[in-house]
């Protein structure tokens, strides 16, 4: 999306929208990190007698086939899923960021090659290529991650390449390079502040997107595997459960709408605020 | 008609570029197929027999040649889990496919579109905020989480189609169709959210602009502002954008087709990934990738006609 | 002007979404009263859907059929000269009668008259000698039912006369003979199979599905249904939803969960045994499953019952060894009972064995069987009380066939093991050290001893006696965690009868009906 045009009128509605991601994230990301310390059951207790039991005090969103505490599950999928897109952000999104930014800052050939390269590669769905590096690693926790981070690089390289390129002609660039600080210096510490604008809002992005990626691969049976629960893996599980154990779809879908929506309303009042 | 030269000799490149890396990757991690087909306890004569055959005794270069030229005039190859010919077995899938792609995409044109101009109108900030909010609500969905939903809705529920029961194209085009609806529904929702808000944005972004404001301070109104040069600013954007939600119905579309069972081209890839059948998987990406990179440079043509003047389809902004 | 657009747009809109909207409607409309969903529509076609979880074999071709889903499609297409009947019993077919002579040395086939192939030309002696002779020949190695090359000479000594002169006489001899009859020099069997069953065979699509139609020249009493569609629906989701939505009428091997969430007043739920034998099959080659007290530990570390009440409500019977209890004659109950859970017995030998800690494994699983990926989860549970770090490693049916059961790529797999012919044999040789098929490289020297004596041995009795002695042979030296024969869970729509259950892994569609058909 090529438009980086605040709403006008949108100040406002910009800081409720923030302050609702904000919560959002936050609360998915506790949740999250809990999940890592502590769940209310083992996730993998098994316990014949409390099969597919419906939501209760006990079981806050019931249990599975094995009579497994879905929530304690659910914390846990979070917690791949959540990890994996993490990862997958930080590693496509240092590598693209650093590209662009060094494409964006120095100019020339190497940056006409990579915009065109990129620009082709940004035109592929991130699937596209995710699929076709599972499909030469085989899937898995680690695969996935390379995978999607890979899938990510050229969205990254283009976003950061635009933001560097626009903060170059700017007076405070060139009075820092006149005291005769190095490039890196410059890069880092006075341009990388002044594109988060850009910046951030395609991290969260890319944080959503690499959730739903995650998600959906692993629906298919070619993402995380077992053990490794995440929330795509459970949601086939669930969703040959429909009938018996509704309740197990909608945990894990609204644990993946809400983690998904933060992010996206977070990004949104970044622009806007 | 120089530009228009320009442009098909680098789609041209490009998608060579896309078919020699696909071909490349899939040649390092499987460097023998015969070996694999035929499994440990084969001859090593009838390993060399089966190379031979293939032609996996020739030199890289030569066999991308070979491959890509088979590529070109419908020769994918042999599957190695069907022994049949890799066409053979994608032909009848491209249907089902093709006609879930096109409905997502007019879903996503008809609704999202109209919806964008209407809600460029809002500027009450509660509005606004909400409108965000449910904005980024929809666009959170999913489309095989919506899947799961409307198949169990619609399929299990209200029995408006029979999920599992996919009738043949050929046979019952419109039962086809109509259960291919509710696959493209689950595709286009979120990117209805998308298409609208891109869309106004972009108007919003134009409306901001000094010629828009110069324009109504001569006189005219927002609308007629609105129609007389905002959307015609915003309409390369907007094509662009729309090649690009081609290309991602390409991707979701592998997800939600095994949601409802479609037995179509992202079915296939997706157990052929797990099969190992690279000649399959090769020939699916390579051929959704071009799919990709055709659609792309389509929107730059469209662009280029609507505005002769402006260089690549770039907007303003 | 702006105005007219979005008006325009805005009406384009509404009338796409109530056009949609009708469709669905009416469609609903014209179903609901004649069939809610296909189903009736099918059942007054007189047709059937089945629901298959796997792909069939790449090859149709019956004389080189690996996995079991493929044998039980392809029954209803090919017949042998004799085939089984639902008690286990060995009926004639392609021919009429078969008398065993000389103290079993002398086999007399005299075949039936009037038997047809699917393509309409007659079953010959050259067929059944063309098919007798793939079965048995040896170039390539060994021959894909060994058993046969105990035949000596094959004459033909009548008009339709065989007579097989054995070089030695085996009890078992006559269960090979169910082998599919197929056209002799008839090269495309592998894509157009054409064999002599109550159906023939039409069409195949790859990952999708395999049509079959009556033969309405079948020599013997000819089925019901005129056409059967199996559906191939890889994931067990899709299974359960095509059944509700209408889209299949049958479906077997269900778990019994699975079972439970599809009853409704559409479907009977019928209960049968799988006759598999359902095991954790170990790697007996790998580290560090050559180690006996390694084996050994998983078996005392996996608490079956547990198993069965988890994963299948208590359905199912506990096996210990290579054999289902549908093997009246030669199932040895008391070998069930050879390792009871026993968690600290387990871990004191695994560190004897060197593992105080335990060690790392993978659970190799074709992953659309829903019963083994399930028993999998179970067990990988089970195995971590005892220190084991098992993960699974869920694959595709055609890479579980490739890497496990072809090319021995593993370190152990949760599977069930069929009998491709009604005898002990079929269950017992794949565990012969130099045999073809012993995909978990068990290497025992009594064990080939004992097979080697058991087909020399013409007396039933003793035979049956070597047979349970290898069974125990097997338990002892806990060869794999034999788990379970599965409870075979059918889901049938009501209006459909005759569904019968054989001791061998097949499904009958020629007995099915629909009542009132």
């Amino acid at each position: 999306m090529r438009n980086r045009i605040a709403v006008r009128s949108g100040g406002r509605a910009g800081r409720v929208l923030l302050i609702l991601g904000l919560v959002l994230t936050l609360s998915v990301l506790l949740f999250t990190l809990i999940g890592a310390f502590y769940t209310p059951y083992d996730p993998t207790e098994m316990n014949g007698l409390e099969k597919l039991s419906p939501p209760s005090l006990s079981h806050l969103f019931g249990t599975d086939k094995f009579g497994r505490d879905i929530f304690s599950r659910v914390m846990k999928g979070t917690l791949t899923t959540v990890s994996v897109a993490l990862f997958t952000v930080a590693l496509g999104g240092a590598a693209g960021s650093l590209l662009g930014a060094v494409a964006g800052y120095y100019g020339g050939a190497a940056d006409a090659i990579l915009m065109r390269l990129s620009d082709t590669l940004t035109a592929f769905p991130a699937m596209l290529p995710a699929l076709l590096i599972i499909s030469l690693l085989g899937p898995g926790k680690y695969h996935v991650v390379l995978a999607l981070s890979l899938a990510f690089v050229p969205s990254f390289t283009r976003v950061s390449r635009a933001a560097f390129a626009g903060e170059r002609q700017k007076p405070y660039v060139t009075a820092a390079r006149l005291q005769g600080a190095s490039d890196p210096r410059v890069l880092l510490l006075h341009m990388l502040p002044n594109t988060r604008r850009v910046l951030l809002p395609a991290v969260t992005i890319g944080f959503s997107n690499a959730v739903l990626a995650e998600a959906g691969m692993s629906y298919l049976g070619i993402g995380v595997t077992p053990p490794d629960a995440s929330l795509g893996y459970m949601l086939s599980e669930a969703q040959g459960l429909l009938s018996a154990a509704p309740w197990y779809a909608l945990a894990c879908g609204g644990v993946l709408l809400v983690a998904v929506l933060g992010v996206g309303l977070l990004g949104e009042g970044l622009k806007h605020a | 008609m120089k530009t228009l030269l320009k442009k098909t000799a680098s789609l041209l490149l490009t998608l060579l570029l896309t078919s020699f890396l696909v071909f490349l990757a899939f040649e390092l991690i499987d460097g023998d197929p015969a070996r694999t087909m035929l499994g440990d306890q084969a001859t090593e004569q009838r390993v060399q027999a089966l190379q031979a055959e293939l032609g996996l005794d020739k030199p890289f270069f030569t066999r991308y040649i070979g491959w890509l030229g088979g590529f070109v005039t419908g020769d994918f190859g042999v599957s190695f889990s069907y022994r049949q010919p890799v066409w053979e077995i994608l032909a009848p899938k491209l249907g089902p496919t093709a006609v879930t792609g096109a409905l997502a995409f007019l879903l996503i044109t008809v609704c999202g579109l109209p919806l964008g101009l209407f809600s460029a109108h809002w500027k009450h900030p509660a509005v606004l905020a909400v409108r965000t909010f449910f904005e980024q609500l929809i666009m959170a969905v999913p489309p095989f989480v919506l899947g799961i939903g409307l198949s169990w809705g619609f399929g299990v529920v209200l029995h408006a189609f029979t999920p599992g029961d996919f009738p043949a194209l050929s046979e019952d085009p419109l039962g086809a169709v109509r259960y291919l609806f509710f696959a493209a529904l689950a595709l286009a929702v979120p990117r209805i959210a998308m298409t609208a808000r891109m869309l106004r944005m972009s108007v919003s972004g134009e409306l901001g602009r000094d010629y828009v404001r110069a324009s109504m301070a001569r006189g005219a109104t927002r609308r007629q502002a609105l129609t007389r040069h905002v959307l015609k600013n915003a309409l390369p954007a907007t094509v662009a954008f729309l090649a690009q939600t081609m290309a991602e119905l390409v991707g979701s579309g592998v997800i939600v087709e095994q949601v409802f069972g479609v037995p179509g081209v992202g079915r296939l890839l997706v157990a052929s990934i797990g099969n190992r059948d690279y000649p399959v998987v090769c020939t699916v990406i390579v051929m959704l990738a071009f799919f990709v990179l055709v659609s792309g440079a389509l929107a730059d043509a469209v662009n280029l006609m609507i505005d002769p003047g402006r260089r690549g389809g770039k907007s303003h902004a | 002007m702006q105005r007219k657009f979005t008006a325009i747009v805005l009406a384009l809109c509404v009338l796409l979404l109530t056009l949609t909207a009708c469709g669905s409607k009416g469609n609903n409309g014209t179903n609901d009263g004649t069939d809610a969903n296909g189903a009736a529509a099918r059942r007054s076609a007189n047709e059937l859907a089945v629901g298959i979880a796997q792909d069939l074999d790449e090859s149709l071709d019956p004389h080189y059929a690996v996995a079991a889903g493929t044998r039980e499609v392809m029954f209803n297409v090919f017949e042998g000269l004799l085939k089984p009947d639902p008690d286990g019993n060995l009926i004639p077919a392609v021919a009429k009668a078969v008398d065993v002579e000389n103290d079993g040395t002398t086999v007399r086939i005299t075949l039936r008259e009037n038997v047809k192939f699917h393509n309409g030309a007659a079953v010959t002696l050259r067929d059944v000698l063309y098919s007798l002779d793939r079965n048995r020949d040896e170039t390539g190695g060994e021959a894909l039912i060994p058993a046969l090359t105990a035949i000596e000479t094959a004459e033909t000594t009548g008009e339709n006369e065989l007579t097989l002169t054995l070089s030695e006489a085996n009890p078992e001899f006559l269960s090979y003979l169910t082998f599919a009859i197929i056209p002799a020099d008839y090269t495309e069997q592998a894509t157009a199979p054409v064999g002599t069953g109550p159906y023939k065979f039409i069409s195949r699509k790859a990952l999708d599905n395999i049509v079959l139609e009556r033969f309405d020249d079948y020599w013997g009493e000819k089925a019901h249904i005129q056409k059967v569609t199996y559906k191939i629906i890889e994931n067990a989701e899709g299974l359960l939803l095509g059944l509700q939505s209408g889209a299949l009428d049958l479906v077997n091997h269900l778990t019994v969960t699975q079972a439970a969430s599809v009853k409704s007043e559409d479907f009977e739920i019928r209960e049968g045994t799988m006759n598999l034998v359902q095991a954790l099959y170990l790697n007996n080659a790998v580290k560090p499953f050559d180690d006996l007290r390694v084996r050994q530990a998983l078996c005392y570390g996996v608490d079956r019952q547990k198993l069965l009440d988890l994963a299948f409500d208590g359905h199912g019977t506990l096996l210990g060894s290579s054999m289902y209890p549908a093997f009246t004659k030669y199932f040895d109950a008391s070998l069930t009972d050879t390792y009871s859970y026993d968690p600290a017995k387990a871990k004191s030998l695994l560190a004897e064995a060197g593992y105080p800690d335990g060690f790392e494994m993978t659970v190799t699983v074709p992953s659309n069987y829903q019963p083994h990926m399930d028993t999998a989860e179970v067990l990988v549970d089970q195995l971590g009380k005892i220190g084991v770090k098992a993960k699974i490693d869920p694959v595709e049916w055609g890479v579980w066939v490739d890497d496990v059961y072809t090319e021995r790529k593993f370190m152990s797999t949760v599977i069930g093991v069929d009998a491709s012919s009604m005898t002990a044999r079929a269950m017992l040789e794949r565990f012969v050290s130099d045999y073809g098929k012993n995909f978990i490289n068990y290497n025992d020297p009594d064990y080939d001893r004992l097979f080697a004596e058991a087909q020399k041995t013409f007396d039933d009795g003793k035979q049956v006696a070597l047979y349970k002695q290898m069974e125990k042979n097997l338990a002892q030296n806990a060869a794999s965690v034999y788990i379970q024969d599965l409870a075979d869970m059918v889901a049938v729509r009501k209006g459909l009868t005759g569904l019968t259950f054989y001791p061998v892994y097949v499904l009958d569609v020629a007995a099915l009906s629909w009542s009132g058909q």
